[in-house]
């Protein structure tokens, strides 16, 4: 194997300062639009000094969410909870649904349609009636996995539909019984598009977790929106929802964290440029 | 470069404008005065809720034309959401609004210039409402058992008064948040009482559905008197359009009035006007409600300060109300007609 | 099966070379009414020998290697691997055209796979596929992603995996047609090699006529659907050179696409 000796590869890695510029390179542009519209506002606000209770400032937001920290914290870390709890019971049962629908005929039929009608009702139809059924803590958490379990289903039954039929092929005629194919094969295969839909599951929960407290709860960032609206405390009403905004932004980062971490092959590294044609 | 500074002008004005757009909002001008024997005026009426029994008044008056005798077209709305009615009105958005004295006296501690230029409903309506057969017969028979509430913070806060009131441990009473569905949740029996539920329209559809109730009335257990729904106005409104609001008020005195002596004729104006609403047992709502917008002591839509200054005082000690301001300088009885004043 | 001394060398030669015997195959496949795709094949490849089948596409050549390796069964007619008809399956490796590596596996985890299948066990499978990946040439690249290596790469770690499968049966479906040129005769090269040394049963099933030739002792002409052996040549009749490109001129004259 001559050719082999001569087709050494030269894989590029990034180092020291390129790495740092790499990671930087990240940051700045997320963060350019949200300053820029923060530092605006902030302008207009001065110039044109709308009352406090219809539009506050940004500089009056962050000076009364760091004031009522502590509420904000009692608030959030509910919603944080029920997010992340339904988000998890989520992703378990729509994987098994999943599985179940894929494999077997009879239980696509059986159960696919009626995951999807459970979808078109409305959460705040549906969340007084949780509240009613369940202690509140279940309730929201149970809503949060309701509407969250669908990209999960979709994704994943997709996923363990789009094998490649070849490599099954291959893997059978080495003697792979059923069991190793779905193992070691289709689930593998399906975990991408699976991924795809748990990054949308996780900002779904977030929404779920959301109406539920706004309509039937006294506590988490939803219920915080209505109180603090009913009281005239817009400010509060803003600081809520810039601290939904960072659940879900955390939430999805975790998510595509998670991916990275599971996926490794998805990652592509700089190609050997020269072993490319060997 | 050039395409970054576009797109960051671009930013600029999109972020500018709804901020410029807010602050010329609450500012907005009424329109000009009208002399007292003008043609009849345009004014607009936010409802606090969907139409109901508490507006018969309102929906008599204008049905019967004596609205407009008055020297007002009254335009009834429904709110998108009953929380953003005061601030619709300071903003502009209608001329008058009908809203909750608490959230009036909230509103004006937060700086939000409104205030009640009449009284709709002049007594409370908000209540407690218990199965009787869960052996409960007065408030302090609640300690133990679980009461379904919105979530709101006046909820916790009346049942402890209440319960307090006769002798009872408010600690010991269990709350359990159940959004708006407080009816359902009592009728289904999973709660053992309800606070928040009207006594006129939730109380009499209970018992109707055959739910065996006791209420406990607010200010016959230690809640100050307070009027439940009042109409209110902006204070530019006032200043600027009084002869409008003048007009309105006293049509929909007028209105009262003809609604207590003639129900029958009120339910038909009141279905007329709006044919979802529930018949069933409107009638019965009707009649529980009337004396409530007709008083038999002085005229409808009467304005008491005392009853206002007892109110903020009651919220303030139950740290619903920030601020020192007097209940009664939240009112402005000045453009009530005659007999009410 | 013979399995390799644990010192992780391959054997010298696969246990169980065997040869493969069709009579009379018939398959139809499909609902409402079935479309027959095997018409009677009658084919035989001697153990230890390279032989192709060309035809033109859509033939059925892919259905015929799911017949042998005991993927389908056929409606009539007998299936032979190594004198087994019933219990064929795992008896002969697939290549399938594209490389039926795993995606999410490194090169050295997908050779691995082949060895584990055959019953090795997890350390014994893995300095076997070290071993196999040294003698492909693909020594440093074991960590890689298949994604990273070359098309002519990941069809020698396939190759690999075939090798420590420990068949000595092999039906490679155009294996070399997804590849371009020039990486197709380095992999005919490697393939030689392979079968000089390790002398498996190759069914090779290609549509290049000068591949079959090149590669195989025995070129099998498959007609249109339903698919039949229409033609057998031998490629070192006499083994003489001049047999080869006597071979490629019946070919060409018998109308198979090139």
């Amino acid at each position: 194997m001559t050719t082999s000796q001569a087709t050494r590869p030269d894989v590029v890695v990034a180092r020291g300062s390129r790495a740092r510029r790499g990671h930087l390179g990240v940051v700045l542009p997320t963060l350019v639009l949200p300053a820029l519209v923060l530092v605006v506002w902030q302008l207009a606000s001065w110039v044109f000094a709308p009352r406090e209770w219809i539009l506050p400032s940004p500089a009056l937001i962050a000076r009364t969410a760091w004031d009522d920290r502590a509420r904000l914290w009692y608030h959030a870390e509910w919603t944080l909870l029920v997010t992340v709890l339904g988000l998890g019971l989520a992703i378990a049962v729509g994987c098994l649904l999943a599985f179940l629908i894929a494999r077997s005929r009879l239980a696509n039929l059986a159960l696919y349609p009626w995951v999807v009608a459970t979808q078109t009702i409305p959460l705040v139809a549906l969340a007084p009636l949780f509240v009613l059924w369940m202690p509140a803590f279940a309730a929201m958490v149970s809503l949060a996995a309701l509407i969250s379990i669908f990209p999960v289903i979709v994704a994943g039954v997709d996923g363990l539909r789009a094998g490649d039929p070849d490599l099954v092929r291959a893997v059978r005629a080495l003697g792979a019984d059923p069991g190793w194919v779905w193992w070691h094969v289709r689930i593998p295969a399906a975990l991408p598009r699976l991924f795809t839909g748990i990054r949308m599951a996780a900002v779904f929960a977030v929404t779920g977790a959301v109406v539920g407290e706004l309509v039937a709860s006294d506590r988490g960032l939803g219920a915080l929106t209505r109180l603090s609206a009913g009281q005239f405390e817009t400010a509060v009403t803003f600081a809520g929802v810039a601290c939904l905004a960072i659940i879900g932004l955390t939430l999805f980062a975790t998510v595509a964290l998670a991916e990275h971490l599971a996926l490794p092959y998805l990652r592509r590294p700089t190609r050997p440029s020269s072993a490319r044609n060997s | 470069m050039n395409r970054i500074l576009r797109l960051a002008l671009v930013a600029c004005t999109l972020v500018a404008l709804p901020v410029g757009l807010a602050a010329c909002g609450g500012d907005d001008a009424g329109t000009s005065t009208g002399a007292a024997a003008s043609p009849p005026q345009d004014v607009s009426l936010v409802l606090d809720w969907f139409p109901n029994a508490d507006h018969v008044g309102i929906y008599t008056g204008i049905a019967q034309g004596l609205t407009t005798k008055a020297g007002a077209v009254i335009a009834p709305s429904v709110p998108s959401d009953p929380a953003t009615t005061l601030t619709a009105l300071a903003a502009g958005k209608s001329d008058l609004g009908i809203t909750y004295a608490p959230e009036l006296l909230i509103a004006r501690a937060k700086g939000v210039p409104v205030k009640a230029v009449g009284a709709l409903v002049v007594h409370p309506l908000n209540s407690i409402i218990a199965r009787s057969d869960r052996g409960i017969t007065r408030p302090r028979d609640l300690e133990g058992k679980t009461v379904g509430i919105a979530g709101v913070p006046s909820d916790r806060a009346l049942l402890d008064t209440v319960v307090r009131n006769d002798g009872g441990d408010p600690a010991k009473v269990d709350t359990k948040v159940v959004g708006y569905t407080l009816s359902p949740a009592l009728a289904a029996g999973k709660v053992d009482a309800i606070v928040g539920a009207y006594w006129n329209i939730e109380g009499i559809d209970l018992k109707h559905k055959g739910v065996p109730i006791t209420v406990f009335r607010l200010e016959d257990h230690g809640v100050p008197d307070h009027d439940e729904l009042v109409i209110a106005a902006s204070e530019d409104t006032i200043r600027e359009r009084p002869q409008a609001i003048r007009a309105a008020l006293a049509g929909i005195a007028a209105g009262q009035t003809a609604a207590a002596a003639d129900p029958a004729a009120a339910r038909a104006a009141l279905i007329a006007a709006n044919p979802d609403i529930a018949k069933g047992v409107l009638a019965q709502q009707i009649a529980a409600t009337l004396p409530l917008l007709a008083p038999a002591d002085g005229g409808p839509l009467g304005l008491e300060p005392a009853k206002w200054d007892a109110l903020a005082t009651w919220m303030r000690a139950n740290g619903l109300l920030k601020g020192d301001q007097a209940g009664s300088s939240a009112v402005d009885a000045s453009l009530l007609p005659e007999g009410s004043r | 099966m013979r399995r390799g001394r644990n010192d992780g060398t391959l054997p010298s030669a696969p246990a169980g070379a065997s040869s493969i015997n069709l009579c009379d195959v018939h398959l139809a496949l499909g609902d409402d009414p079935p479309a027959p795709v095997l018409g009677g094949v009658d084919l035989l490849a001697p153990a230890g020998e390279v032989t192709a089948i060309v035809g033109p596409s859509g033939c059925g050549k892919s259905t015929l290697l799911d017949v042998i390796a005991g993927l389908r069964e056929p409606d009539h007619g007998q299936v032979l691997v190594g004198g087994h008809h019933a219990d064929r399956i795992g008896r002969v490796a697939l290549m399938p055209q594209r490389d039926a590596l795993m995606p999410w596996r490194t090169l050295l985890a997908n050779v691995e796979a082949g060895a584990r299948l055959a019953g090795d066990a997890p350390d014994v499978a893995r300095a076997r596929a070290r071993v196999a990946l040294q003698q492909a040439g693909l020594a440093g690249f074991e960590h890689h992603y298949p994604h990273a290596l070359s098309g002519g790469m990941r069809q020698r770690g396939a190759l690999a995996r075939t090798l420590l499968s420990g068949r000595g049966t092999w039906l490679l479906d155009e294996p070399f047609g997804a590849l371009d040129a020039l990486t197709r005769s380095e992999m005919h090269g490697v393939l030689k090699e392979t079968c000089a040394r390790h002398r498996p049963t190759v069914l090779l099933v290609t549509h290049d006529i000068a591949e079959a030739v090149l590669l195989a002792e025995t070129v099998l002409v498959a007609g249109p659907s339903p698919m039949r052996i229409v033609d057998v040549i031998d490629t070192h009749a006499e083994g003489d050179a001049g047999g080869r490109e006597r071979a490629l001129e019946s070919l060409r004259a018998a109308g198979v696409a090139a």
